[in-house]
């Protein structure tokens, strides 16, 4: 207890150096500036702002880090609250409520909503990481190959079940993205797997090059295609006494769902969404603009992406394609999440820590006063606002390894990423396979040398066993409701 | 939905075609890695699985587009999707050639075929504020290895 206090004390102490303090402030601004942007959600801002973290050093890049996620994570819920643009997924929720109050003139209110409820939720979450991240990560040296197997099948199935569209076609997604993670230079036998002679992809396909095209790129394509009109808006009143027990209701709901490995942020939104429609005495105004349908999912979404650094950093392994991202970050900055990262590098593992709560901090400050602006910068019409969008991209991903190449890969990934998309495929899946395909197939090789090849070996741990369980069981869990629907659907036709 | 809507083809068979296919290609590109055994996997073993599942989850796409009807269709707007990646394109050739201050510029004039109603005044203000700006932050603060200047 005392002793997870002197912890967090010394990582406040390093995350409140001026140095760390301004780099937290910069990353939330930039985050923040390129999150609002509408068709930019959380996972391309991030991904477009990473080469800025190059250039520091470890402890100043990751607190930078945490500052842009917040701000990549708050400006998504603004461009769902203003102009029904969700960002990304966690936030689909918040935009059925907030954009009905943006359009009722409501919209200043529920940003303001949004921020506090994140702050707060945030709050809760980083004692509560504080508390619970040592203790988990000790359980995680249990985890032998097996259960680590199982672990990223249940994250992969997880990702596939949450999202939106088709079950088969996102099974499939995450199949093609771990196909292409596998390519480069394979790490047991050093041989080369599909790199037909391509100098640049030996060492593998650069993440950031993947997530920009199929998410920056093909975005921009898909936001051409189908332009959307924008009504105008008038900040007004503010609805404290509703929100603030949603928000606590929604903390809860984020924190207990966050920590299991798997998506549990977005599962957490729509739960809460669902737990305060249940709960309200007229259930009809949500969907007409329900303040409690803000604070809510803002609240339990920020809890939960705050929670899921808990599996990240303990397992090292990432719950969604966001989290996955900042593991790329932190390998290029040479630091591998996992068991062992909290007892070899304590110092940076908690001054994190503090800055997810300066990060979280910053961005009340930064956004409160700002709402007008956004309101007003959400007004600039896209066709100058994409090319800028798309320029920032281009410098994004060459900034990686100063490689024009990567910028021609970027094009082929954004294409095909749009036509995958029109075809019902959604691209995120793909994303988090891209990431985990090579620790699978690492993992997986190893659990079956050591059992001589015996298959079996995934039932009889009861650890492995238990977690393909609830993959399998998820699975069914959303196939089944999906396919008598679908059916329903068809018979109308 | 237009009548040119009707002609185009189900996103459920457009993303079966791309199932099998890449698995089809995958299998053939790693024809010749070593698979190996469970026990002692060669490095064509994970790829081939996945190959094999992708050209599986191709074969249920068909399966639902026979079940449960055409669905969702498969449209691609041309347009965007070709100004977006020549756009990205021109960039990467431009740049070695012509630096980034004027390359950014470039590419931000030539956005204004996108169909969106602009003001060439102002896209003329976008590109030479978005092409000093860039070359301020990344050229010269973050002191990114990048061509500013024309070769």
């Amino acid at each position: 207890m005392t002793d997870t206090l002197g912890h967090l004390a010394t990582g406040f102490a390093v995350a409140l150096s001026l140095k760390n303090v301004l780099y937290c402030f910069l990353g939330a601004l930039c985050g923040t500036l390129i999150g609002v942007l509408p068709g930019i959600g959380p996972l391309a801002t991030i991904a477009m702002l990473l080469p800025i973290t190059f250039h520091l050093e470890p402890t100043g890049a990751l607190i930078m880090l945490a500052g842009i996620f917040y701000g990549a994570q708050y400006g998504g819920s603004t461009t769902a609250i203003l102009v029904n643009l969700p960002g990304e997924a966690t936030s689909v929720v918040t935009a059925i409520d907030g954009y009905q109050m943006a359009r009722q003139g409501r919209a200043g209110s529920a940003l303001a909503v949004a921020a506090l409820s994140s702050f707060f939720a945030g709050c809760a979450t980083t004692v509560v990481i504080a508390f619970l991240a040592p203790p988990l990560s000790q359980l995680a040296l249990l985890f032998r190959p097996p259960d680590f197997t199982a672990l990223i099948v249940l994250g992969l199935i997880a990702a596939v079940v949450l999202a939106t569209g088709s079950v088969i076609a996102s099974i499939g997604m995450v199949m093609v993205g771990m196909f292409l993670g596998l390519v480069g230079t394979d790490l047991t036998t050093g041989e080369q797997r599909f790199t037909f002679g391509i100098r640049q992809i030996f060492d593998g396909i650069e993440f950031v090059v993947v997530a920009m095209g199929v998410f920056g790129v093909a975005e921009i394509i898909d936001n051409l295609a189908r332009r959307e009109t924008r009504t105008s808006l008038w900040p007004t009143r503010e609805d404290a006494r509703r929100a603030w027990p949603a928000a606590l209701r929604g903390t809860l709901l984020g924190n207990l769902l966050g920590i299991l490995p798997g998506g549990g942020a977005l599962i957490a939104s729509f739960a809460s969404y669902s737990l305060e429609k249940r709960l309200a005495r007229e259930p009809a105004r949500f969907g007409q603009g329900a303040v409690e349908g803000v604070a809510a999912p803002e609240a339990a979404n920020n809890a939960g992406a705050q929670a899921s650094f808990i599996p990240m950093l303990a397992l090292g392994i990432p719950p969604n394609a966001v989290m996955a991202l900042m593991i790329a970050a932190m390998t290029i900055h040479g630091i591998t999440p996992g068991p062992k990262f909290l007892t070899d590098k304590p110092v940076l593992f908690w001054a994190m820590i503090a800055s997810m709560w300066i990060g979280n901090l910053m961005l009340v400050i930064l956004n409160l006063p700002l709402v007008g602006l956004w309101v007003r910068l959400l007004r600039v019409p896209y066709a100058y606002l994409f090319p800028i969008i798309l320029v920032f991209c281009c410098i994004g991903v060459y900034s990686v390894n100063t490689r024009l190449f990567d910028v021609f890969l970027m094009a082929v990934f954004g294409l095909a990423g749009y036509a995958l998309k029109r075809a019902g495929c959604e691209p995120a899946p793909m994303v988090l396979g891209f990431v985990l395909g090579p620790m699978l197939e690492e993992q997986f090789r190893r659990t079956l040398l050591l059992s001589d090849g015996d298959f079996m070996v995934f039932v009889q741990r009861p650890l492995a066993a238990t977690l393909l369980a609830i993959a399998v069981a998820l699975l069914l869990l959303m196939a089944l409701p999906r396919l008598r629907s679908r059916r329903a659907e068809a018979f109308r036709e | 939905m237009s009548a040119r809507a009707d002609r185009s083809p189900s996103a459920r068979t457009a993303s079966a075609i791309f199932f099998i296919g890449f698995g089809a290609l995958a299998l053939h590109l790693g024809r010749d890695l070593s698979v190996g055994t469970a026990d002692e996997m060669g490095v064509g073993y994970v790829p081939r699985m996945l190959a094999i599942g992708c050209i599986l989850v191709g074969v249920l796409r068909l399966a639902e587009r026979a079940l449960l009807g055409v669905g969702d269709r498969f449209e691609i707007a041309l347009r965007p999707a070709m100004l977006v990646s020549a756009l990205v394109v021109g960039f990467a050739m431009a740049l070695p050639i012509l630096g980034l201050p004027v390359t950014i510029a470039l590419v931000v004039l030539c956005a204004a075929v996108s169909g969106e109603r602009f003001d060439w005044r102002w896209l003329a203000l976008t590109a030479i504020v978005l092409a000093l700006g860039c070359t301020l932050l990344f050229g010269w603060l973050l002191r990114l290895q990048i061509p500013l200047w024309p070769a």
